[in-house]
């Protein structure tokens, strides 16, 4: 009786050694791993870093103005072409409905 | 031999009550003794495994001691790439940034062929002197910098090369992607790394902590362009030597554009003029002229309690001793303040200052911050140039902005009081938020700021100021064009005009003021170059493009609320045809 408890004492020390060594080892592993997750995170966020500095570089209001120019049949809009009172323009949009049923109306006839 | 717990003999069958009554007492206790120590030593030695176990179950977000210092030491090199903060604009584009890069090292010990080396690290940089890298590869020290910053290309020509000679060190450099454009506001740094003119130097101590947060300025990069390209145009238009400009929020004092021309690339500040670093919005001072008429006109009306239609003998020219002083537009009549303010007549303005005192004169440009430097957080910030006599002459040429010079940024403040319902906001380059509150004091009442808005509408619809309009945005302003101080007398030729105004004027949102150094007159002006042809219609380009960038949306010319809210009263004009004051 004696001798099952010192072995099943033993047994059990040895168990808890290698599950010990093993949690360490898997442990070693993840912080191998996170070093290396940080460092990619670090590489990542400097190279955001720097293309926001890019991004900033190209989208700069001057070379903007330039590719528009250059590029888009469009102009700045003047103050003539901004309606005051936004809620005229529902009614404006009523009387062009009529005008086209009005026009629908006529084409029929 | 002594006996034992392990005795052969049949010691196996003995329990401890036995082994007690068999042994002599005193083994007993020595036994009794080893097992007390040696069940302490393996629950001593479980509990450290237990607790271990335990430890490294735990979630590895809080990791132990020794795993956090080895990534912090790292970082010293790693995150040299942002040793200070980026500063942005009000929108986020970024103003100021780190950015990693190279320097190349060349170690003298090591080159073989100065010559071939020279070739070759002149063609790697893109450089055409070979001649000159060859010498300062054969001259002096053991090592040399070449380099402190390279691009990604040379860096990559530079491995191609591949000489032992050659180090590339990590390194930082701070990087400006938004150019010239915000050059005086947000500046630069010397070689250290350490602020040395502009934002960079005014906040140094937030930039280099690494728990402050980024810096957000009020400036808004579109609004900027706006106004320095409007700017640039009107000094190329009238060959000014120089020109500053400003944009700010009356109400909370942001500076929204903030514009000092010349100006300087700080990514290459190697081939910059001295001149270019100055910056005339706030560390340049100027006798600004007729603009002042609009605070003395608010002094007459608020602290003598003047009417608009009282008014004052514009006949005679005033002298004073060996000066004297004129109208440039003389009506040679008694004027209404209205008509004074709207004629622009030193002599009316001289009178009305005279009037009210100079002391009281002293207490309303004081309070109107005139005379003291502006608040901002600039390093670069000039005191006003007060009279060391302030007298009675003093009284009447300060009352149209002569013999007191004061930064452009000073006026614009003194401006925003006189529109924004007549509260000084201390202005700031920092977007206003929690960590940066309004500061604001009280100068006069909302009755005089609302006659101010009305007069400075005038000038627009009806005055000097009638090429600033901007069909639908309702601007108002003064011109102010003050010959400049050469020597102990003033220069006919070299003038600094200036425009000071306001938009919408019915519920100005924002001031912009444009000043030009030495303007000439072209053949479109007539030869003019005062600050109706030059200031005004800067302003006059610049308030149309900003609006919509701003948020403010135009109104119809003849909106009869905004007609009725800016229109002044019958009698302020003598001859004065009715609904002709808009």
């Amino acid at each position: 009786m004696n001798i099952t408890l010192t072995t099943l004492s033993v047994l059990a020390g040895v168990a808890a050694i290698g599950a010990v060594y093993e949690i360490e080892n898997r442990h070693d592993a993840a912080q191998d791993r996170l070093t290396e997750l940080d460092r990619q995170i670090e590489d990542a966020e400097r190279e955001i870093h720097v293309l926001q500095a890019e991004w900033s570089y190209q989208t700069r209001p001057a070379r903007l103005e330039d590719l528009a120019r250059k590029l888009l049949p469009l102009e700045p809009t003047g103050p003539d072409r901004v309606i005051a009172d936004p809620a005229s323009l529902d009614l404006t949009i009523d009387r062009l409905d009529g005008i086209v049923e009005a026009r629908a109306g006529e084409a029929t006839k | 031999m002594s006996r034992t717990l392990f005795d052969p003999s049949p010691a196996a069958e003995l329990t401890g009550r036995d082994l007690k009554r068999q042994m002599p007492s005193d083994d007993a206790r020595r036994v009794r003794r080893r097992l007390a120590l040696l069940a302490t030593v393996f629950a001593v030695g479980f509990t450290a495994l237990s607790a271990r176990t335990i430890q490294l179950a735990q979630p590895l977000n809080t990791p132990a001691p020794d795993v956090a210092a080895a990534p912090a030491a790292a970082d010293e090199d790693d995150r040299i790439w942002r040793k200070r903060n980026v500063i942005m604009d009000r929108r986020g584009e970024l103003l100021a940034v780190d950015l990693p890069t190279r320097a190349l090292m060349v170690h003298r010990r090591r080159v073989r062929d100065a010559a071939v080396l020279a070739e070759d690290l002149a063609r790697a940089l893109g450089e055409p002197d070979a001649e000159g890298l060859r010498e300062r590869l054969e001259g002096g020290r053991s090592s040399i910098f070449i380099r402190r910053r390279l691009t990604p290309g040379q860096v990559a020509a530079l491995y191609e090369v591949g000489d032992p000679a050659l180090e590339l060190l990590p390194t930082v450099t701070r990087n400006y992607p938004a150019g010239a454009l915000t050059a005086h506001v947000v500046g630069f740094l010397d070689v250290e790394h350490r602020g040395r003119a502009g934002l960079e130097r005014g906040l140094e101590t937030r930039l280099t902590d690494p728990s402050a947060p980024a810096v957000t300025l009020s400036i808004d990069l579109g609004v900027q362009h706006v106004v320095r390209r409007e700017l640039q145009a009107s000094i190329d238009t009238f060959s000014a030597i120089g020109g500053a400009a400003l944009v700010m929020d009356v109400h909370n004092g942001e500076i929204i554009s903030l514009v000092s021309l010349p100006d300087f690339d700080a990514n290459r500040r190697e081939a910059v003029r001295e001149d270019a670093f100055f910056n005339r919005v706030t560390y340049g001072r100027y006798e600004m002229g007729s603009t002042f008429k609009a605070f003395t006109t608010a002094m007459a009306l608020e602290v003598g309690g003047r009417r608009l239609s009282d008014g004052y003998d514009a006949t005679h020219p005033i002298r004073f001793g060996r000066f004297s002083i004129r109208d440039h537009h003389a009506k040679a009549r008694w004027m209404t303040i209205a008509e004074i303010f709207k004629y622009s007549s030193n002599i009316g303005a001289a009178k009305m200052a005279v009037d009210m005192g100079t002391q009281a004169q002293k207490d309303f440009l004081g309070a109107l911050g005139l005379l003291d430097p502006s608040p901002v957080e600039l390093p670069e910030v000039i005191a006003p140039q007060q009279p060391a006599r302030w007298k009675e002459l003093e009284t009447m040429t300060i009352a149209f902005g002569h013999g007191l010079a004061v930064s452009p940024l000073q006026l614009a403040s003194a401006m925003s009081a006189m529109v924004n319902g007549g509260r000084y906001v201390t202005p700031t380059l920092l977007k206003r938020g929690p960590e940066n509150p309004v500061s604001e004091r009280e100068i006069m009442s909302e009755a005089t700021s609302a006659k101010l808005r009305k007069l400075l509408r005038l000038v627009v619809s009806d005055g000097t100021g009638r090429k600033a309009a901007a069909p639908g945005y309702f601007v108002g302003g003064k011109t102010g064009t003050a010959e400049k101080a050469i020597g102990r007398g003033y220069s006919r030729k070299r003038m600094i005009t200036s425009f000071a105004g306001a938009f919408p004027m019915h519920d100005p949102r924002y001031v912009v003021l444009a000043v030009l150094d030495e303007p000439k007159g072209t053949k479109e002006t007539f030869g003019y170059a005062t600050a109706g042809w030059t200031a005004a219609p800067t302003v006059g380009r610049i308030v149309p493009q900003i609006a919509p960038i701003l948020g403010i949306r135009p109104m119809p010319e003849d909106d009869a609320d905004i007609a009725q809210q800016l229109s002044l009263p019958a009698n302020a004009e003598r001859r004065v045809s009715k609904n002709a004051t808009l």
